[in-house]
């Protein structure tokens, strides 16, 4: 064996190659007296392969492929031969060897080229890397500028949003201020009609709604000033006219309070007879001075007036 | 070795061959059969088929007697790049 592993196919004459096979399978006589067979989509192959790192690749093989089989044989007799021949191959890939193994600076220049090879991956891959950075780069400037974009578009929101307020403002300022002239007006009148009070008070806020559609309709002309004016009109308005209808409605109540007091106390200090009397004469007893036990007045009282 | 041809050819690489004689065969339908080799660089290939009392078109349900089908494949590398 020795002796035919070191043997130098390279300078062998493939004709003096043995025709005997490395490998054999033979199946002289197979017997089989039935035979039921249903298969489907059975491959059956037989290959050679052989490599040398990258210089050499050498294969050879045969393929059988059923595609569905369902038969009944009967007395069978098969006979399977495989033979498989390495010689050639050994012979071709042992000449490789012997060829590097005399040239040398073929594996050199086989290194250089896989390590050119090697710094071209990685260029590659460099490459790859910057422009997966660039393509990051440029979605990080996207961004930012969508980002200001946006401020910016919230930003005339808000500024027109910002218009739109104080002019809003100043409407409602005329409109409260218009109110509370109205209410101011109403509350002067309250001495004399609480009803009529309330109709002015209802009848002013009407035309300040009136005069507020029409002051927001002039937006954004004298936002702030005007604001600041309406709303110390108002102010100022709903003040006095708080404070005098307070005033009024407290003199008023007083007033009537005292009538119904005297009223009372009057009728509640007169004997029957004196206040038949008064009744009579059309006096009232509240003007009568009692005389009789208790402060009561008398018909002596009353007497005493009618006849002076 | 010498061929056919009367030309020298070294023995194949691969050579897978089979006999079968049956008394009675009878397919319940259809089947498909492929043969192929392959093979790099490149490699050359002879197959012989020789059959008695069973047809190329095999019909289902028929019944074959006393078929007789050999087959053999022979697979060798070439030296032609």
């Amino acid at each position: 064996m020795a002796e035919r592993e070191y043997q130098d196919y390279s300078i062998m004459d493939p004709a003096d190659i043995s025709g005997e096979p490395d490998v054999l399978l033979d199946v002289p006589v197979l017997k089989v007296d039935k035979i039921n067979l249903e298969v489907q989509d059975l491959d059956a192959a037989v290959q050679v392969q052989a490599e040398v790192l990258d210089l050499v690749k050498l294969s050879v093989g045969a393929q059988v492929h059923l595609g569905k089989v369902e038969l009944n044989i009967e007395g069978v007799e098969a006979q399977a031969l495989l033979k498989v021949r390495l010689a050639h191959i050994t012979a071709l890939i042992d000449r490789v060897l012997t060829t590097l193994d005399r040239n040398p600076q073929i594996v050199e220049s086989i290194g250089k080229a896989v390590e050119s090879a090697g710094h071209a991956v990685a260029e590659i891959g460099e490459g790859g890397g910057q422009a997966v950075e660039d393509v990051g780069q440029g979605a990080g400037e996207a961004l930012p500028a969508i980002g200001q974009g946006a401020g910016v578009a919230v930003s005339e929101v808000g500024q027109g949003a910002g218009q739109a307020l104080p002019a809003v403002g100043q409407g409602a300022g005329q409109a409260v201020g218009e109110v509370g002239q109205g209410a101011g007006q109403a509350a002067q009148q309250v001495g004399q009609g609480a009803g009529q009070a309330v109709g002015d008070v209802g009848q002013g806020a009407g035309q300040a709604v009136d005069q507020a559609g029409q002051a927001v309709g002039q937006a954004g002309q004298q936002a702030g000033q005007a604001v600041g004016q309406a709303g110390q009109q108002a102010g100022q308005a709903v003040g006095q006219a708080t404070q005098q209808a307070g005033q009024v409605a407290g003199q008023a109540a007083g007033g009537a309070q005292q009538a119904a007091g005297g009223a009372q106390q009057a009728a509640a200090g007169a004997t029957d007879a004196a206040k038949k009397e008064a009744k009579k004469a059309g006096l009232d007893l509240s003007q009568v001075a009692p005389t009789g036990a208790d402060g009561k007045v008398t018909v002596n009282d009353v007497r005493s007036l009618t006849k002076a | 070795m010498t061929d056919s041809d009367g030309e020298d050819r070294r023995a194949a690489d691969i050579e897978v061959g089979a006999t079968v004689r049956m008394k009675k065969l009878r397919f319940k339908e259809k089947s498909g059969v492929e043969t192929s080799t392959h093979g790099s660089p490149s490699v050359e290939s002879e197959t012989t088929d020789e059959r008695e009392n069973l047809p190329e078109g095999i019909k289902p349900g028929e019944t074959y007697r006393k078929a007789w089908i050999k087959k053999h494949v022979a697979i060798r590398l070439t030296d032609e790049e």
